[in-house]
């Protein structure tokens, strides 16, 4: 089975919704195209801060879509290098366009190993039963 | 399936919040079992969502003149003025079968609520949303139903918010029992508000008004929590606070609803160091 746009075969996913672009030690993430389906009209996102240390499945920032407030999990343990400053005046675009666009913030990595825990784009499908 | 419902208890703003956000990682932890609690003010308040702009300086001002308090929700949404009306917090999960997407779950237990109200012999609608929709035109939640929220006559009867955490949802909701917008003109001063007050009144209603009558407020907790539990397939039965959530609504309402830090910050990284309760969730966990 081929896995379609809306789920990216370059990308990492993690159960919690979010995918992950691995450049290096630069990890780029944000949320899947099936959890802002899920979400509704995203309406506020929380950032973390550039220099907060986050830890793997520990939140790292929160969307609020349709008056429900949910937690963003950071996929991979380490520093947070670059956040995505248009989302505070324009959270529309994690609905619009989750994997470009619509990107939450670039984490240093710290420990490479935690890449295994990640899921690929054939099983992250499996998982959501997204085309 | 058996839930637990709490007795009715009247508390302060920031007592209330910190009791089910208690009541949320106790569940979240798999120690608690739904749980749904219906509650009072006292003093009246005004609940502001996590991401709202936090109340001005004159805002403050005139809170306090009018002995009003003022806390921040954990859950989403816009301001709630909390007086006359009756709040409820429901705690549940994936256990049963809330797994999304965020708008099936609100209409789940918006159904569960519409079955109460017919109980008590009034028909309620749930609102349609509006995909899509950019900026809100007031900041008070009872100016526009969301979606799935409950309205009588086209007006908003029971106004409704979320915190989803882990596979975990704490919703809020406030039935207004009578709607007065003198909060709206005296208090919170918002210009848009004030020149349409009578449009508020327009858009909210109260169970009295609906009804023609206010029933007792045990006959109504009695028909949502049948009407509720029909629809979501639970059993309420009568229960306490375990101990060990009252000492962590007690850690909660001392670090996190009564502190500056939390209360006049937007957002949920208000408190100094801890980001979301970190320290907390790991106390949860034992």
């Amino acid at each position: 089975m081929g896995v379609g746009k809306m789920v990216p075969s370059a990308l990492k996913y993690t159960t919690e919704h979010e995918w992950v672009k691995v450049e290096g030690k630069r990890v780029t993430v944000g949320i899947t195209a099936y959890a802002q389906k899920e979400l509704g009209d995203v309406v506020y996102v929380e950032l973390p801060a550039v220099g907060e240390k986050v830890k793997s499945k520990a939140s790292m920032g929160s969307i609020e879509s349709v008056k429900a407030v949910s937690d963003v999990y950071a996929p991979l343990s380490g520093e947070i290098i670059e956040v995505n400053d248009d989302l505070q005046f324009n959270p529309e675009l994690v609905n619009q366009d989750p994997y470009g666009k619509g990107w939450i913030a670039v984490i240093e990595m710290a420990d490479p190993d935690e890449l295994k825990d990640l899921l690929s784009a054939e099983a992250y499908q499996k998982l959501t039963g997204e085309e | 399936m058996i839930g637990r419902l709490l007795p009715w208890s009247a508390g302060t703003g920031p007592w209330n919040m910190a009791l089910d956000e208690a009541l949320l990682l106790s569940y979240e932890q798999g120690k608690a079992p739904p749980t749904l609690r219906f509650y009072g003010w006292e003093p009246p308040a005004v609940s502001l969502g996590c991401f709202q702009r936090p109340l001005s300086e004159e805002q403050q001002r005139r809170c306090r003149q009018a002995g009003v308090d003022w806390v921040k929700r954990p859950t989403g949404g816009r301001a709630v003025f909390h007086q006359d009306e009756l709040t409820y917090a429901l705690v549940a999960g994936e256990r049963e079968g809330f797994t999304g997407p965020v708008l099936a779950d609100y209409r789940r237990i918006g159904l569960g609520f519409q079955r109460g109200f017919a109980l008590l012999g009034l028909t309620v609608e749930l609102a349609p949303g509006t995909r899509g929709h950019k900026g809100v035109p007031s900041q008070a939640c009872f100016a526009a139903p969301s979606w799935y929220e409950i309205t009588c006559q086209g007006r908003k009867l029971v106004g409704s918010a979320q915190l989803r955490q882990g596979k975990a949802l704490l919703q809020h909701g406030s039935l207004l029992l009578t709607f007065d917008p003198w909060f709206w003109e005296k208090v919170w001063g918002e210009a848009s508000l004030a020149e349409k007050s009578g449009g508020l009144a327009r858009k909210a209603i109260g169970l009295k008004e609906a009804l023609g009558y206010l029933p007792a407020r045990t006959e109504i907790i009695s028909a949502l929590c049948r009407g509720l539990g029909e629809v979501l397939g639970i059993e309420w039965q009568e229960g306490e606070l375990d101990p060990e959530e009252l000492n962590l609504a007690a850690r909660l309402w001392t670090e996190k609803y009564t502190t500056t830090d939390w209360n006049n910050h937007r957002g949920r990284k208000g408190l100094a160091g801890e980001g979301r309760n970190a320290a907390l969730t790991e106390e949860a966990k034992g």
